[in-house]
């Protein structure tokens, strides 16, 4: 290592377990001993016995230290959402308890912190009064997001979440209100997440998901005057800035969705 | 000369120790161990995840006289085996690259190779100007990017083209030139022959392959430019044919690359009669497989009694 504190470093690792959420959509659990990862950031993950080239970007669904780490680094576990798709994620989703995987991070930019983001004393304050922040998400572009609201204090946050059909990766959160909406109806609204949303009440909104959604939330928000965080995805190869895949074009020029992204104002993407 | 003819410097009890550095056209390498153009970005970017100073050299991204957006659309494809990419020679400029990313790249330590394109003549040239002014070690020219409209490729596909790029070049580059060929050529000897005689010190060999996806959901190619360049294992056994054949025809140092994932790979561009290998796409999932070729090159070279790498070689010399 050039850096006594690397930002970032490769590593293998072993998975811990992988639970099936829904139909297709796995929580892959692997140990981690590195630089503590930020809610926002994600990882390059590869199976060490595979079938493809390159590792997939994806971002952190949560993580847990270890109790007792003894070194300076992070210890413990990170946890992945992941939809099978393709053949990159499908080899990942078919990852066992003691599989070897290859990790790249962590890697990208955070979250940016709520402002003013209330102290422990300030949080009883804070979940009396509505939440000015909401969380919208779609589908697996929710980890982000739940990645967030673990680091929020409970209530502080309302959460806006779609699905196609089935509900999932909803715990161990406690957003003050939550909106759920299926494709299908066969949970909370009928139709798709945006449609249910309002940024008016609200002074920070941060969203992932379907790019349509994302352009949809972000124009709502816009309109409304409203600071709008998005968390970007593109294909990637490298996910360190080296290959220049990911870039994005932005108002402000091209951006690599993997440095100086994921995370965007959704001013510099949908402003046309 | 035979390696046996070789005394070992550590006495009777101790084989000598491989000297693993390579001369390039006047630029000595620690090793023949090359970050390849494209994927290695300034260096900068790998530093938190391998020592980079390790390295015998790092190739820039492919550099242009003008700044250039680069490509829209998807530019990744993955494949069996391989990656199609369409970067589209995204980069900052010549001047911004020496103005802010040279200070950096030069103190990391290894060779700074800088990899030069163009849409025409005059911009190779005045690229080539700026370049030979400033504190790279040697100009590598890249005639065979398929992703861009204008120049690139276009250069690198005939003798005559090849030929009028390099000796335009050579009048006004004072920094070694190395030209990197591409393996779409009908005939990639006599470009490389071409070259040579225009004033090329070295050459590199080969660039991606031009290659196709089509999304079949949308019924359309992936690419906006349609095709596109393939990297990866998937092209390392043409790679290394064409590697062979030039280091046949040719009497400058070649350095091979293309899909080189290993040092059993390097070691086979290497006894082909390569000077030094560049790895790229393998960097990308694995960056520490830069630091197991150098080791694996080091073992294979002590194992067998070897001291220097060009006596890896199995190539009859041309002379």
């Amino acid at each position: 290592m050039c850096s006594s504190h690397p930002r970032m470093t490769y590593t293998k690792s072993q998975v811990v377990d992988n639970r099936v959420l829904a139909e297709q959509i796995h929580e892959l659990i692997v140990f981690w001993k590195g630089p503590e990862p930020q809610a926002g950031q994600f990882f390059m993950l590869k199976a060490e016995r595979s079938g493809v080239l390159l590792g997939r970007p994806i971002s952190l669904f949560w993580w847990e230290p270890q109790a007792f780490a003894e070194t300076a680094l992070f210890q413990g576990k990170l946890s992945f959402l992941i939809a099978a798709r393709g053949r990159g994620s499908r080899e990942l989703c078919e990852l066992q308890k003691g599989d070897t995987i290859e990790l790249i991070g962590p890697l990208g930019t955070a979250w940016p912190e709520p402002e003013g983001s209330p102290s422990s004393a300030q949080a009883a304050k804070a979940a009396a009064s509505p939440p000015r922040i909401a969380l919208v998400g779609g589908g697996v572009g929710l980890a982000p997001l739940i990645c967030l609201a673990r680091t929020l204090p409970p209530r502080s946050y309302d959460l806006y979440a779609g699905f196609r059909s089935e509900v999932y990766g909803l715990e161990g959160i406690d957003p003050q209100k939550l909106v759920i909406a299926t494709e299908d109806g066969s949970h909370g609204e009928r139709g798709r997440i945006p449609a249910f949303f309002n940024p008016a009440p609200y002074h920070r909104v941060y969203t992932c998901g379907p790019e349509p959604m994302l352009e949809l939330v972000s124009r709502a928000c816009q309109q409304a005057g409203v600071p709008c965080y998005v968390s970007m995805e593109r294909r990637m190869a490298c996910g360190v800035g080296a290959c220049l895949g990911c870039t994005i074009p932005t108002r402000s020029g091209n951006k690599r969705c993997c440095v100086e992204g994921p995370i965007f104002d959704s001013r510099e993407l949908f402003y046309e | 000369m035979n390696k046996h003819d070789i005394p070992s410097p550590g006495g009777n009890h101790s084989s000598p120790v491989p000297d693993l550095s390579v001369d390039i056209a006047g630029v000595r390498l620690k090793n023949p161990v090359i970050a390849a153009s494209g994927t290695f970005g300034y260096g900068r970017e790998y530093q938190d995840l391998i020592d980079v100073a390790e390295l015998g050299a790092i190739c820039t991204k492919g550099l242009t006289l003008h700044p250039r957006p680069g490509n829209r659309g998807i530019r990744l494809q993955e494949t069996a085996a391989g990656l199609i990419n369409s970067i589209g020679l995204e980069n900052p400029g010549i001047p911004a690259f020496i103005e802010k990313e040279l200070p950096q790249l030069r103190r990391l330590g290894p060779a700074v190779i800088a990899n030069l394109s163009g849409s025409s003549i005059e911009e190779y040239v005045e690229g080539a100007r700026l370049l030979s002014a400033s504190d790279i070690d040697m100009i590598e020219l890249n005639i065979s990017c398929p992703n861009v409209k204008a120049g690139g490729m276009a250069f690198g596909l005939c003798p005559p083209d090849a030929a009028a790029v390099t000796a335009a070049v050579r009048q006004v580059c004072t920094k070694p030139l190395m030209v990197k060929l591409s393996p779409n050529a009908p005939d990639v000897v006599a470009v490389g022959k071409a070259c040579v005689e225009a004033g090329a010190d070295a050459l590199s060999l080969v660039n991606t392959f031009k290659a196709l996806a089509i999304d079949i959901h949308q019924r359309r190619p992936v690419f906006e430019h349609i095709t596109a360049g393939l990297s990866g294992p998937a092209i390392k056994p043409i790679a290394l044919r064409m590697v062979w054949e030039l280091c046949g025809a040719v009497s400058v140092p070649v350095i091979g690359l293309g899909g080189i994932a290993s040092p059993e790979d390097a070691l086979e561009f290497l006894l082909a009669g390569a000077r030094a290998i560049q790895v790229g796409t393998a960097i990308f999932s694995r960056p520490p497989v830069l630091h197991e070729i150098i080791e694996g090159i080091r073992e294979y070279m002590d194992h067998h009694d070897f001291t220097r790498i060009e006596q890896l070689s199995i190539r009859p010399n041309y002379a």
